[in-house]
């Protein structure tokens, strides 16, 4: 039996904490797997080799530089298959809070008046990688789910489209048992923000801070409402649509 | 409350101390099930595994989800299959369980769900957790969304198999089938006094008339109501504010909508076919792989959920599909009441009326 | 050796295990388009009537709901027309001879045939639907005589996405008259342009004597049933075939529901009179 060619993955990193793809490194036990299955051909994170040559790249990180805008490009250029990965890469995640300010403030806060005057500081507001390239698939979340990325690789690996969520956190808070973070006098964006999580933060005694992005068709004022009649003012509540929100609310 | 001819006597307090008649009862039903039931938790009353009696509960008041995940689990396995070998197997898994702590309006929604899943192609997983389930009720008094009276769930004659009536020293126990018949007999317990009925009937009045919400139409009438309300403004109203969140679907325990997945493990080879719930107001429900949806409005699907609970099974059963729980006026965030909008399609209705 | 591997607890067997079929043929109609054989192994599959389907499925891919294509009394195999849009469509167009397919049906309602015996059948197909319609039609052309005047009309966006054509020949051949029309000519078509509301004033209507079959995209039907009211046909003699999303195809998981109504299982078939309960189906 001729041995077809594996398909090669290539991960790459851009404005980002890896942590995504550390998430990735972090499948133990499926890895072996799917190492018998694929070629990783790029993986700054894991390994040296580098590669031009791959059929699916995932791609890490939000865009905030020119030279990124560059080699995004190429990466779509070379891919069959463009997976977002991460929040960063998908909605902009947190890197997008930059854009609420001019650049040059926000160079000027972070490194100085001299910064100004030096190219070496060249910062654009943050961007989601769609901003730029066509995305075919995305891994939302900061970080992602493991189960997630391991049902979108299995999936491309079988030829099907993966999976998407699109219905709010709130039914994978219940799943989960939990009762609900405003009976506990907590806010949070749950009823508006994509599932896929298992409400992981909720579960453990937090809120769902919106990381994986909104839903498809989100009410938005519906629950700018909400939040409002549990004690936010309009500025708190823009805020918390603004943490992971601001690129995809704001166009920049 | 109908006529309960034999009532017997359960020493000890709601919390399960030491020495008291619940804690025996429980550490009986420990021996050989899995026990699940009451508990406080961030304090609110939640269902969850009991390992030890002394983790018991009861409360007066509904818990925030209902126990319809002990018999239809959020996720459950269908099938396993090997891809490779081209092997498929059906998995149905269920082990001796109790619950303890169902609320009448939660018994009837139980009573509910085994008529649906044995209907037409009975579902094995379903009937064969709920053939294994020994339920223990447990009295109530309505909080500001029960509406179990204005459906007739407030009281419950059959469908459990132990029932717990509070009343100040301990407990009046009755029962409903054999299977519990046989525990309460193992338990020895010496028959009701008088006096005790009697605190419990007062306890009962006190009840029927603690309730606030209400709905103001008869059960019977209620399906003619939404037949003829398709045009109402208000599911448009309602529609507007709702957010799609489907926690009305999730906390209800009469609604059963459920997913199909097929997770395939890394190796590509094995893999399972699993079911977890749905719910007809999330967004994508009734989308086809064409790109048409049926149900393209979050007004369509709020009115389709409403009127599944008081129209659309109230034929085949005699009675709505809504046991007056209240959970999902609770559980929503945008404050959509069911008693407070089936109201005002009565209202409207009427008006409508010659 | 068993393939399908049920557990049997208290005295149930699960509804959601499928069988296996081999598939026998594979052939490429249009480019969406593929029709296949399939031999079930287990031949009670097999007892099916025209305008039920089956949950055809592949382990890692899930289920779809499919219209069987076939006429009646197959004795070894039965045919699907399928349109790839899904994963488990997509999928099931890399098969090919001699793989497997899983099975769980025939499920639905199927077309009630000795209601339109000694009468007229419009047999109005759009797009896709054509597929269920062969079945019917190639069981009521088995039995020609016992109908009367047979007219099928089908519209299909354009030539290349026509199914069967290659059979109409045959299907004229044993008395059913067949009226084609396309939305988007190419520079071959000679024939009729529009939808195929153009083409119902052309049918010779005996009234009530005439039944009308109609299966098509959901936006065609209420165009084509303003269609046949104006032809003085009426609603009780009128039958239509419903797709819904279907995921568990036995009635449980209600994301086929029609107002209260399941469609894998009182449906696929209605009778439009009885579609006035069911102000969603239309």
């Amino acid at each position: 039996m001729e041995k077809k060619e594996l398909p090669r993955l290539a991960f790459f990193s851009f404005t980002c904490c890896e942590g995504c793809q550390l998430v990735v490194l972090s499948c133990e036990d499926e890895l072996p797997d799917i190492l018998s299955l694929v070629k990783i051909v790029n993986f700054r994170e894991a390994m040296d080799q580098k590669s031009d040559v791959y059929d699916i790249a995932f791609v890490e990180g939000s865009i905030t530089k020119a030279e990124e805008v560059r080699k995004l490009k190429k990466i779509r250029k070379n891919a069959r298959v463009v997976v977002a990965l991460g929040a960063c890469s998908s909605t902009g995640g947190l890197n997008c809070l930059k854009n609420r300010w001019p650049m040059e403030e926000v160079k000027k806060e972070v490194y100085g008046k001299d910064a100004l005057r030096s190219e070496l500081f060249a910062t654009l507001p943050t961007r989601a990688i769609d901003e730029i390239i066509q995305v075919d698939y995305y891994l939302h979340g900061c970080p992602i789910s493991k189960k997630e990325f391991l049902n979108l690789t299995t999936s491309l690996l079988l030829g099907k489209r993966p999976d998407t969520t699109n219905h709010p956190v709130c039914v994978d808070c219940k799943m989960a048992g939990n009762t609900c973070v405003f009976e506990k006098d907590m806010t949070c964006v749950g009823p508006i923000t994509r599932a896929g999580c298992d409400a992981i933060c909720v579960t453990y005694g937090a809120i769902c801070w919106g990381c994986r992005g909104l839903v498809d068709n989100p009410n938005t004022d519906a629950h700018a409402e909400t939040l409002k009649r549990h004690g936010l003012t309009a500025d708190a509540v823009m805020r918390k649509f603004s943490l992971y929100g601001t690129c995809k609310t704001r166009k920049c | 409350m109908k006529n309960i001819e034999f009532f017997r006597y359960l020493p000890g307090a709601a919390k399960a101390k030491s020495a008291s008649g619940l804690k025996k009862l429980v550490n009986t039903l420990l021996k050989e099930h899995r026990v699940y039931g009451t508990v406080k938790r961030d304090g609110f009353p939640v269902y969850a595994e009991i390992a030890d009696a002394s983790e018991l509960e009861l409360f007066s008041t509904p818990t925030h989800l209902s126990a319809k995940q002990f018999l239809f689990p959020p996720r459950e396995t269908l099938l396993r299959y090997d891809i490779r070998r081209h092997l498929h197997e059906a998995v149905i898994e269920s082990e001796r369980q109790a619950i303890i702590g169902l609320h009448p309006c939660d018994i009837h929604a139980i009573a509910l769900m085994d008529e649906v899943w044995a209907y037409g192609r009975p579902d094995a997983n379903y009937l064969s957790r709920r053939e294994k389930t020994l339920i223990v009720g447990a009295d109530c008094m309505p909080d500001e969304y029960c509406f179990c009276k204005s459906l007739g769930t407030m009281n419950v004659n059959d469908g459990f198999d132990i029932f717990l009536h509070k009343i100040k020293k301990g407990f009046l126990v009755r029962t409903a089938s054999d299977k519990g018949e046989e525990i309460i007999a193992g338990l020895k317990l010496r028959e009701a006094k008088p006096y005790e009925v009697k605190e419990l009937e007062e306890r009962e009045r006190l009840r029927e008339a603690s309730f606030k919400a209400r709905l103001d139409a008869l059960p019977k009438d209620l399906p003619e109501v939404f037949a003829s309300s398709n045009e109402s403004t208000v599911w448009e109203r309602i529609g507007s504010i709702c957010t799609g969140c489907g926690s009305c679907n999730t906390v209800c325990p009469t609604c059963y909508c459920f997913d199909i997945k097929d997770e395939v493990k890394a190796s590509l080879s094995e893999g399972e076919r699993v079911r977890v719930w749905d719910g007809c107001t999330l967004e994508d429900f009734a989308k086809v792989a064409g790109g048409h949806d049926f149900r393209k409005t979050r007004a369509e699907r709020l009115r389709h959920r409403f009127n599944r609970k008081f129209r659309y099974l109230t034929d085949r059963f005699g009675m709505p599909f809504c046991v007056g729980c209240g959970r999902c006026s609770r559980a929503c965030l945008v404050k959509i009441n069911i008693t407070e909008v089936t109201n005002e399609l009565i209202r409207e209705s009427n008006k409508r009326r010659p | 050796m068993s393939l399908s591997v049920n557990q049997t607890k208290e005295g149930l067997e699960s509804p959601y295990l499928p069988f296996p079929g081999v598939i026998e043929r594979v052939t490429r109609v249009t480019e969406k388009e593929r029709l296949f054989s399939i031999a079930p192994l287990n031949p009670s599959l097999l007892e099916y009537g025209p305008g039920q389907f089956y949950m055809v499925g592949l382990p890692g891919y899930g289920e779809a709901p499919i219209s069987i294509t076939s006429g009646p009394g197959e004795t070894k195999e039965f045919e699907l027309c399928i349109r790839a849009v899904g994963n488990v469509t997509n999928a099931l167009h890399r098969l090919k001879r001699g793989d497997f397919v899983w099975l769980r049906g025939p499920f639905g309602t199927s077309f009630p045939v000795d209601e339109m015996r000694s009468k007229d059948v419009v047999f109005i197909a759009g797009g896709i639907g054509v597929v269920p319609m062969r079945s019917l039609i190639k069981t009521v052309l088995k039995d020609r005589q016992g109908f009367g005047r047979l007219t099928l009309i089908y519209g299909a966006k354009s030539p290349e996405e026509m199914l069967f054509s290659e059979e109409f020949d045959g299907w004229r051949g044993k008395g059913l008259e067949v009226l084609l029309t396309i939305d988007k000519p190419d520079t071959k078509w000679t024939g009729n342009v529009g939808v195929v509301t153009t083409l119902i004033p052309k049918v010779e209507v005996a009234e009530g004597r005439t039944i009308a079959v109609v299966i098509g995209p959901p936006v065609m039907y209420k165009f084509v049933i303003l269609s046949l009211r104006d032809k003085l046909i009426r609603p009780e003699d009128v039958f239509v075939s419903l797709e819904r999303r279907m995921k568990c195809g036995v009635g449980k998981c209600g994301h086929c529901q029609i107002n209260g109504c399941y469609v894998c299982q009182e449906g696929p078939v209605f009778r439009l009179s009885d579609l006035k309960d069911l102000p969603e189906a239309l």
